[in-house]
């Protein structure tokens, strides 16, 4: 946390600077209903996307540091 | 890998978190002169409680103004409608007081900011989208359930320095 993430996250302030914290994205599947995941359908399936493709570099990454 | 979050709330209220914080200090201070006795922790912990008995009067003082202010104008609103009706006067201040404490009850509501933390209390919080998609679904963060238990998909954490997101922990 610092001063310029303290605008950003306005309900984080409680939060020393120096903090460190985490984001967790979760499976909203169970909690919500299918109307409203339908709404936020384009950020979801981005968000999808974007976890393999860090999971894809993960395993490359991986399989280049067993080889050497 | 499921994970508990329960619902905190944080008030807005800069006089009443400095109000905690004092008490928190206060407590510390008295666990330090029994307990440890460490001299330069006890003058920061006596500097911090100055600095903030000082925050604290200032926002009294605007306070106070402010609502000075605020009911020298309604009781010329008033004189200006009723006349020379002291009676009549006296009902309409009693009025515009009450709708002045509804008022800050109100206020006192609306100054409050939910959040869902890890429920062991580490610093892992839903992220803003999640969030988002719970407005969506139960319309106000008053309407929130306290405690949910959700699948992890990942975790983010962000830069101290450039703001930007840098490390990934997919947790599949």
């Amino acid at each position: 946390m610092n001063s310029k993430n303290r605008s950003n996250y306005k309900y984080l302030n409680h939060l020393r600077n120096g903090s460190i914290f985490f984001f967790v994205e979760v499976d909203m599947k169970e909690l919500v209903s299918n109307h409203t995941l339908k709404q936020f359908y384009q950020i979801l399936k981005s968000r999808a996307k974007h976890r393999s493709n860090i999971k894809q570099e993960e395993e490359h990454y991986h399989n280049f540091v067993g080889k050497m | 890998m499921e994970f508990r979050f329960s619902r905190l709330f944080i008030n807005k209220n800069e006089k009443e978190r400095f109000k905690a914080y004092k008490t928190a200090l206060e407590d510390s201070l008295k666990d330090e002169l029994n307990c440890f006795c460490d001299e330069s922790k006890i003058k920061a912990l006596n500097h911090c409680i100055e600095e903030i008995n000082i925050i604290i009067k200032k926002d009294e003082i605007d306070t106070s103004t402010i609502k000075e202010a605020d009911r020298k104008n309604s009781l010329t609103i008033v004189e200006d409608s009723t006349g020379n009706n002291s009676s009549s006067c006296n009902s309409e201040q009693l009025r515009l007081e009450q709708n002045m404490t509804l008022n800050e009850e109100k206020k006192d509501q609306h100054n409050v900011d939910y959040l869902f933390q890890e429920a062991g209390g580490e610093n892992y919080y839903l992220h803003p989208i999640d969030h988002d998609i719970l407005l969506m679904e139960f319309g106000s963060a008053d309407h929130f359930p306290t405690e949910i238990n959700v699948r992890l998909y990942m975790k983010i954490s962000i830069n101290f320095i450039s703001n930007s997101i840098i490390n990934y922990y997919i947790l599949i």
